[in-house]
């Protein structure tokens, strides 16, 4: 059991600070997107909308 | 939105066609409101996560809920990534999506433990809270009325009999069918924030006035866990060393503070346009009010409360102890904690029936699917509600309550288990849909790294691991979670696998049956063209195939060579209701098939054609005059519910009116008892029916008026025309005068009628609907020399 404990530790320890150091860059980054995009105007269309609406009118591939 | 395909099957001459329709028909709502719904079950996390972090991992616990707070936040980036992809991206969907069915019934397995522990642990949680200002009460009077026994209730036995009146409670409330209201999250939360400000304020000004210390980094040195934190690990040689590991342990016992985010996926369908953005909008602000509520109360909850009575006395009603160690005079700490016990109650009663609407709402879903067989869909008799689900979901939560004798901690460990593994499913399923869906994606996850053609999801992987390593360490160190989670999961597992089996041979044979009998076609969106029915048709509600009274009255007043009758059955997906699929994939159910061949074989009785047509809805009124709408209904006909009168229906129908977006048509709404008596009702602005004293009064004030010679030019319509002006002159000045009036107006009005006499206005004889007129009738009408105007 302590060999195993041990084996899986030396394993997700890592793991686990590698992806929480992502994770802070990903909330650092979602929140500087959210925040630019919540401050526009609503009127502005957006992204995925405009796209589908644009292929819906034959105007994509 | 759903696909735009329209799967059109060619007419058969002796088929009635059956029109499904995959718009649902919602009512939206703000980002505001959306975030409420999401916080009243987030939120009830601050409650009780705080003292069961520090019960499992020592003082260091709230620097563990902070980092689990700030960590949510990609985790609500991965679900906002999900629902930019479907409209209702919550777990089953995506595991179905990226790893078929067999995955998606074990991730839901997952999600239903959550779900059903949900309602325990808020129950209990909102029990304590009770008990313990209840014991603090009883200490004080003592104390101050020198009674010679102190009365004091025991903790848990006295919460797990709260929590079970609670889940009682709302058991009948569902099975009744409770009203889902935005509306009420709303207000939950205004006072919860009223209570935060409060704690927060309060809180620093006493951390300022003692100069408490903050509570100690999540060093491994700084964590001690208690005997039941180390789980499998007790007794090995590993857990004296554990080292980083032990940072990792920790914070998988601090996951239950971002329990609830599976909220955000189910709520998105109704958020109103833009809605990406409004999603967005509503992950901040539940980020925003997490961080303060459940982040720095904890850290200032530990700040105040004495190390002796905070994991002893307080564990499972922090807040309740913070508001009692405040600075300041006793009695305003005693009113304060009333206060906290209020929210406390308010906010996880909520929670609560959010676990009970959520858990049927999965169920109802995969019942869609097929993998829960047809017994289990079958809509109560009274209500309409499924109530095998909810009896099924009451049960589950009552057994827990008695099983664990409400005991807090136990709970809080076998949820957390729910949590952590339907988020790393989640997780897990959108890192794989990064290749293997290339449909629309309005939001990605970022730290995405292009080499060539190839990106590499860094952002996302990183959520994963974190969710996956804890997941995986939850194992060894919740041993009672593992057991009961894992016990949970294969159970169900094998539930919904036979239950699927049986399940797909009957579904064989009602599809079968429903392209024999019905000329199915899936339509996005409803028009008059896609039932290929004129403007000024008259809409029925059917729900239940033993009473179609509503369909006979409909039959019996129609001439259907002038207006067309259909038939709707809608299928109710409230907020936490069944995600939503394609219509196209969705079963029929033998009670919807029953409902059909019901409607056709009366209508055939009759002589008469019907079209028959299905709507996904979120609240029947809503989608009834959006239907309405949709077709130029000039009637829609509905029985009397069992619930509500028939003026009360005809007034949700009116406000769901007043909030379609122009431009609307008006229509009668007819309600019809079993008797066969109808109620008429005209939703939108109409004339109101006179009465032939009414009449002659505006008569006798004309004659009157006239007498005078500058009123040469008077006109009956303008004495109405004044005495409204002058009315609403009254009312802008003095609002509550004109009400009583008009009270006093009713009640008397109500005397001449008689008691128990309804009033309602006949119907004439051009059927169902005032606009209803034929084409050769307006004629006539018009030729009609015009009445001359006095």
């Amino acid at each position: 059991m302590d060999h195993l404990l041990h084996l899986m530790s030396a394993v997700l320890v890592p793991l686990f600070f590698l992806g929480m150091a992502g994770s802070m860059f990903v909330v650092l980054f979602t929140v500087i997107l959210d925040v630019q995009e919540i401050f526009t105007s609503d009127e502005e269309e957006e992204p995925g909308i405009s796209q589908e609406t644009a292929r819906k009118d034959g105007l994509t591939n | 939105m759903a696909s735009e395909k329209n799967t059109v099957v060619q007419p058969q001459s002796n088929r009635v066609r059956l029109v499904v329709a995959s718009s649902v028909m919602l009512t939206f709502i703000s980002f505001w409101r959306a975030a409420a719904i999401v916080l009243n079950d987030l939120g009830s996390s601050a409650f009780y996560a705080g003292g069961l972090a520090e019960e499992a991992v020592g003082k260091s616990a709230p620097w563990l809920i902070l980092s689990v707070v700030f960590f949510a936040y990609a985790v609500r980036s991965v679900y906002v990534e999900s629902c930019s992809m479907f409209t209702r991206g919550g777990v089953y969907r995506i595991v179905k999506e990226a790893l078929g069915s067999t995955f998606a019934k074990v991730s839901v397995s997952a999600l239903m433990f959550d779900y059903v522990l949900t309602g325990p642990i808020s129950g209990v949680s909102a029990g304590q809270y009770i008990i313990g200002l209840l014991n603090e009460l009883f200490a004080v009077g003592a104390v101050r009325f020198h009674w010679a026994v102190t009365p004091h209730f025991r903790p848990d036995i006295a919460s797990a009999v709260i929590a079970a009146l609670i889940t009682v409670y709302f058991w009948w409330q569902n099975t009744k069918g409770i009203e889902e209201s935005s509306q009420r999250a709303l207000d939950i939360m205004k006072i919860t924030t009223v209570m935060v400000v409060i704690l927060l304020f309060w809180g620093i000004i006493t951390v300022l006035h003692r100069g408490a210390q903050l509570p100690p980094l999540p060093a491994p040195s700084n964590l001690h866990f208690s005997s039941d934190a180390l789980g499998f690990l007790k007794g090995t040689k590993f857990a004296t060393t554990l080292g980083l590991f032990g940072v990792l342990m920790a914070f998988g016992h601090s996951v239950l503070a971002m329990s609830g985010e599976e909220s955000l996926a189910q709520v998105n369908r109704e958020i109103e346009h833009p809605k990406l953005k409004n999603l967005k909008r509503a992950a901040l602000v539940i980020a925003t009010y997490s961080f303060f509520f459940t982040g720095l109360c904890t850290l200032l909850a530990v700040m105040i409360i004495p190390d002796g009575v905070r994991v002893h006395v307080y564990r499972d009603n922090l807040i309740a102890g913070m508001a009692m160690y405040m600075v300041g005079p006793q009695f305003l700490r005693f009113i304060f904690q009333c206060f906290v016990v209020l929210v406390g109650f308010l906010i996880l009663g909520g929670a609560v029936n959010t676990a009970i609407v959520g858990s049927t709402g999965v169920l109802m879903r995969i019942a869609e699917d097929g993998v829960l067989t047809d017994w289990f869909r079958k809509p109560q008799k009274k209500y309409g509600t499924s109530y095998r689900i909810i009896n099924l979901i009451a049960a589950m939560q009552l057994f827990v309550i008695a099983v664990t004798h409400g005991n807090v901690v136990v709970i809080g460990e076998a949820y957390a288990f729910g949590v952590i593994w339907s988020f790393t499913f989640n997780a897990l399923a959108m890192l794989i849909l990064r290749w293997k869906y290339h449909g629309e994606r309005g939001w990605k996850v970022p730290l995405n790294l292009k080499i060539g053609k190839t990106e590499i999801p860094i952002g996302l992987i990183s959520v994963f691991l974190v969710l996956s390593t804890t997941a995986v360490v939850n194992l060894f160190t919740k041993s009672v979670a593992t057991v009961s989670g894992v016990i949970f999961a294969a159970v169900f597992f094998v539930i919904f696998s036979l239950s699927e089996r049986n399940n797909k041979r009957r579904h064989d044979l009602t599809s079968r049956q429903m392209r024999e009998h019905f000329q199915l076609e899936h339509q996005d969106t409803v028009h008059s063209s896609s039932l290929d029915i004129r403007p000024g048709s008259v809409i029925v509600t059917m729900r239940d195939s033993a009473t179609p009274f509503a369909l006979k009255w409909a039959l019996t007043h129609t001439n259907t060579d002038e207006q067309d009758i259909v038939v709707l059955a809608a299928r109710m997906m409230g907020v936490g209701g069944p995600e939503y699929v394609e219509a196209s994939e969705q079963l029929f159910s033998e009670h919807e098939q029953m409902l059909f061949t019901k409607a056709v074989s009366v209508a055939e009785s009759f002589g008469k054609h019907i079209s028959l047509l299905v709507v996904p809805a979120g609240d029947i009124f809503a989608a009834l005059v959006q239907t309405a709408n949709s077709l130029d209904a000039a009637a829609v006909i509905s029985g009397l519910s069992s619930k509500l009168t028939a003026e009360e229906q005809a007034f949700h129908v009116g406000q769901a009116w007043e909030a379609l977006p122009e431009p609307k048509r008006q229509f009668t709404f007819y309600v019809v008892k079993p008797d066969g008596e109808a109620l008429s009702f005209h939703i939108g602005p109409h004339a109101p029916t006179i009465q032939p004293d009414e009449v002659q009064l505006v008569h006798r004030l004309w004659l009157n008026f006239r007498r005078d010679p500058a009123m040469r030019e008077l006109h009956h319509s303008d004495i109405v025309t004044y005495a409204l002006t002058r009315m609403a002159a009254e009312f802008a000045r003095d609002k509550d005068g004109t009400l009583r009036g008009l009270q006093g107006y009713l009640q008397r009005a109500a005397q001449r009628r008689g008691l128990g006499k309804t009033y309602h206005e006949e119907l004439d004889d051009s059927g169902p609907g005032y606009t209803i007129r034929t084409h050769s009738e307006v004629l006539s009408e018009k030729e009609k020399p015009e009445p001359l105007r006095k």
